[in-house]
């Protein structure tokens, strides 16, 4: 009998506070998402009603009574503001779930199964070269508008992207040893693919949606500015700041405030996603 | 052989340590040695005993982020190396001390060409003219038996084989008349073939040139074919110096002895490999006593609680070890 | 009694090349290979990096596809079966990878990763299998309870011990050893060396053991095939081949490797100059012609077949 004495090395215990020390883009974006989405969530419960005219009140510029100022209608911008952030919120949040989980489907797919790869990467090429706002426009003038429509149209050209990045990491991992190793122990396509490359696959998809996240809800604000997107009377940034456009001399705070918003939430998005693509890239993890 | 005036690398008590996130890395834990002009050092042992790490330090090669050399001195022709502005170091790098390395393709740039690489070492360090330095390449490709030698100055790494690229490598490091060669591993990535050709080619041009030789090798094979005297290494510690044939006649240390008795040998039939129990302990923690003690098989209380004494059994054969009577 | 035979196995790799990608060559990486392999009995394939002895391990596994030749394993032919006809007959010939650290999906517990295949044949599952999982590890020298962790928990032995648990789990009948030790430091090689002796004794597994190291084979091996740009150019016992070589290729090999032992140094230089050609590309003839320091006209125009030059000795040369 072999000697069993090999000892192994000790394991560290996880600490937050070093992991908030370590990691502190991703501590700084996680924070000030969940504060955005606490204010979508429980907001509109202690604001007034965002549709409420009262032109007697138009243009008024911050104070204490409007802590935003309020609009040509005379509505409470900092009302509608906080129910603008349900609407970036939703559109981000959605497009960043529905590309994930379609976009992981066909890259797993791609990447996988090598005899439909060619076919279905041509595809996503052409999808991708649409530009998502002609899209929407196209859809929008087909359809009624919405925020499901706009959410579709904002999907469509993102997938591709989610593809790409999935199915480079499955080609990544189908050349690794412990995949020939789990064939080799008569594992089978499903469970191969479920248990061994998908969780791997996790990780950079994580990073990538954070992204899709920050660009759908850009496109959002795009699109309603436009006109293209969620119907104006419902207050969303992109209808705030469009409607604010033509003020913009004398009452700027209805274009700089919800743009400040909007930056501030991509911000967020964006650098989570940088924090998570750091810390979840093993080659980076790795430093000492 | 160690001590005397001769000695033209003296290494005493050196210490090089790492941070890492498990704590501060012992690599080097006191290690001290000496190199004669024009002579073969063997430094055997296994991976993370510190063999590379002492390499580096000689070289000043350690990452300042994460290491450090914490104490002791490193000599080399009488001068101070550990204290050495990186100026000085840099003149002395790839000419007076050269170093090669296990992987040849990570250590020559890619873009550009064999010849313009050697060449550029020579002017920078020898400072003559671009013509002159051209010369001196394809005089040192020529030297390392690469035919053809014109027509390959003007070649790139990846249009070579991997036994070629070390023999450039060798080049480069020789191309200055070092007086001391360090080689980390130099033909742990060649197949057999090719590694006997490179060792021929090193020992021959130690013979034309004098030129005093590091090798850093975990493969006793390689250190009983081409070395003159062998420190083994065990933890970060030196558990071992002898002459190669008193090394090998004779082992000492109970690592050394593990060592030998468990590789298998193409020249005997061997009923049974023996095996050394357990693992290298962690660097992280101080070791107190032997560091070998948990995997000795002739440890006493004494070899877990006090640190062994150096036992010198004369003819320049040394032993960490409680147990070896001088 | 053979449980394990190839015949005229042949792997060549597509190149391609140009604009539209069309073949423009192949490299033959494994050129018309013959050997068996019974019952307890190790056969190590050895040679210098190229020669295609780890493809020959894939494709007898069948995790690449052979171009030509037949793989008999437990007397049925396995060599055209489709991936879901080859599953039922994974249970009889597991394999052993070089490298523990990407041979383990790192982020399976030990456990999972061992007791895989015990579910994939349905031979054990839920607690059975654990009890099973927590035999094989003690068997190969890990504690039960390390089951729970993973794979970067490990030392390097310690993964090649549970690459040896993973394969023995189905209870094969030939084991593929892709270079199982050149990853490993000295004192631990001989922990895993002994532990393969161990098991082909207790179970009467068959070995097809691939290293460089002649020094290895020498060790572990009953008999030995020298491989070369995809061919085998001598195949005899152990013994034969260490006290009379005969072709030029294994004397060179043998003449190259050290020896521990400083009182012999390789007396002669080494017998063989120059690198190994391109497989993509190789020489005409006898493939080793270009550094064989015996090569004659014939060497360099026609092929040498593998011959019975004595029982049980089989040599690829027109000298011998």
């Amino acid at each position: 009998m072999v000697a069993i004495t090999e000892d192994l090395p000790p394991q560290r215990r996880f600490s937050l506070a070093t992991a908030i020390r370590r990691n502190p883009t991703i501590t700084f974006g996680a924070v000030l998402l969940f504060l955005l989405i606490a204010v979508a969530i429980v907001g509109p419960s202690f604001v007034g009603d965002p549709l409420k005219i009262a032109p007697v009140n138009r243009l008024r510029p911050p104070s204490e009574r409007w802590w935003f100022g309020t609009d040509q209608f005379g509505r409470d911008l900092f009302t509608r503001t906080v129910y603008g952030s349900r609407v970036s919120l939703i559109v981000g949040l959605s497009v960043a779930a529905i590309s994930s989980v379609l976009g992981l489907a066909l890259g797993l797919a791609c990447g996988y199964f090598r005899a439909i790869d060619g076919f279905v990467m041509r595809i996503m090429d052409g999808v991708m070269a649409i530009p998502s706002i002609l899209l929407a426009i196209a859809l929008i003038t087909l359809t009624r508008p919405g925020l499901g429509i706009v959410i579709v149209a904002i999907v469509i050209p993102e997938v591709p992207r989610i593809v790409r990045v999935v199915r480079a990491v499955v080609l990544g991992i189908r050349a690794q040893p412990y995949i020939e190793s789990a064939i080799a122990g008569g594992t089978r396509h499903i469970k191969l693919l479920w248990r061994h490359v998908l969780p791997n696959t996790l990780a950079p998809l994580i990073v990538q949606a954070t992204y899709v996240c920050a660009s759908a809800m850009l496109i959002e604000a795009s699109l309603s500015f436009l006109g293209a997107g969620v119907p104006p009377e419902v207050p969303s940034w992109g209808n705030i700041i469009a409607q604010g456009r033509t003020f913009f001399q004398i009452a700027p705070w209805s274009i700089l405030i919800p743009g400040g918003f909007l930056a501030l939430t991509v911000l967020a998005v964006n650098l989570l996603g940088d924090g998570l693509r750091d810390r979840l890239d093993p080659r980076l993890a790795r430093r000492l | 052989m160690s001590g005397n005036s001769g000695g033209i690398l003296e290494v005493r008590d050196l210490h090089t340590q790492f941070n890492t996130l498990d704590g501060v890395v012992r690599a080097v834990d006191g290690v001290s040695f000496d190199l004669a002009r024009g002579e073969t050092l063997g430094i055997v042992g296994e991976s993370g005993c510190g063999k590379s790490v002492t390499a580096l330090s000689i070289l000043r090669l350690i990452p300042p982020e994460t290491g450090r050399i914490a104490s002791g001195s490193i000599k080399f022709e009488g001068e101070e190396l550990t204290t050495l502005g990186e100026e000085a170091m840099k003149r002395l790098r790839g000419h007076r001390i050269s170093m090669i390395f296990q992987e040849p393709m990570t250590s020559l740039n890619p873009v550009l060409t064999v010849g313009t690489q050697i060449a550029e070492n020579v002017t920078r360090h020898l400072g003559v003219s671009k013509k002159a330095a051209r010369e001196r390449a394809c005089e040192m490709l020529d030297l390392v038996r690469i035919a053809d030698a014109r027509r390959r100055l003007d070649e790139y790494p990846h249009q070579l084989s991997g036994g070629m690229r070390q023999r450039v490598m060798i080049a480069m490091a020789l191309s200055c008349d070092p007086q001391v060669l360090i080689a980390d591993e130099p033909t742990t990535a060649l197949d057999v073939t090719i590694q006997a050709q490179i060792l021929d080619l090193m020992l021959d041009l130690k013979e034309k040139t004098g030129t005093a030789i590091v090798l850093i090798t975990h493969d006793l094979g390689v250190v009983a074919e081409t070395t003159q005297r062998v420190v083994v290494m065990y933890a970060g510690r030196k558990v071992e110096e002898a002459p190669v044939e008193a090394l090998f006649d004779n082992p000492l240390h109970p690592y050394t002895r593990g060592l030998m008795a468990a590789i298998p040998r193409l020249d005997v039939d061997a009923p049974r490999l023996q095996e050394i129990p357990g693992m290298v302990p962690l660097l992280t923690r101080p070791i107190v006593g032997c560091a070998f003690a948990a995997r000795c098989p002739i440890a006493t209380e004494r070899c877990r609680t006090a640190a062994p004494p150096m036992v010198d059994v004369g003819g320049g054969h040394t032993a960490l070890c409680w147990e070896v009577t001088p | 009694m053979t449980v394990l035979a190839v015949d005229k196995l042949v792997k060549h790799f597509p190149i391609h090349g140009g604009l539209l990608q069309r073949q423009v060559g192949s490299v033959k990486a494994v050129d018309g290979v013959s050997f068996s392999i019974a019952k307890g009995e190790t056969l190590g394939l050895v040679g210098e990096s190229g020669c295609g002895k780890s493809t020959v391990g894939k494709t007898i596994l069948k995790l690449i596809e052979p171009t030509a030749g037949r793989i008999v394993l437990g007397g049925e032919d396995i060599t055209a079966l489709k991936p879901g006809a080859m599953w039922p007959h994974r249970r009889r010939i597991q394999t052993i990878f070089q490298d523990p650290y990407s041979s383990m999906n790192p982020r399976l517990p030990a456990g999972t990763i061992v007791g895989e295949p015990l579910e994939n044949f349905g031979i054990a599952q839920g607690r059975a299998r654990d009890e099973r999982v927590a035999a094989l590890f003690e068997r190969v020298g890990l504690r039960p309870e390390a089951m729970r962790k993973y794979a970067h928990e490990f030392s390097g032995g310690q993964r090649q011990r549970l690459g040896i648990a993973k394969a023995l789990a189905v209870s094969p009948e030939v084991i593929v050893a892709d270079e199982p030790v050149s990853a490993l430091d000295v004192s631990v090689q001989a922990q895993v060396l002994n532990l393969l002796i161990d098991l082909q004794a207790e179970y009467g597994l068959a070995y097809l053991f691939i290293s460089h190291d002649l020094a290895v084979m020498r060790h572990i091996s009953h008999r030995i095939a020298v491989m070369y740009l995809g061919r085998i150019v001598e195949l005899t016992d152990k013994r034969t081949l260490f006290a009379r070589p005969l072709h030029p290729y294994t004397e060179a090999l043998l003449s190259a490797a050290t020896v521990p032992d400083p009182r012999r140094r390789r007396a002669k230089k080494a017998i063989v100059q120059g690198d190994v050609p391109s497989p993509a590309k190789p020489p005409p003839g006898c493939h080793f012609h270009t550094r064989c320091p015996y090569a004659v006209a014939d060497c360099k125009v026609k092929d040498p077949p593998l011959r019975e030059v004595a029982p049980g000795h089989h040599v690829a040369c027109h000298l011998r």
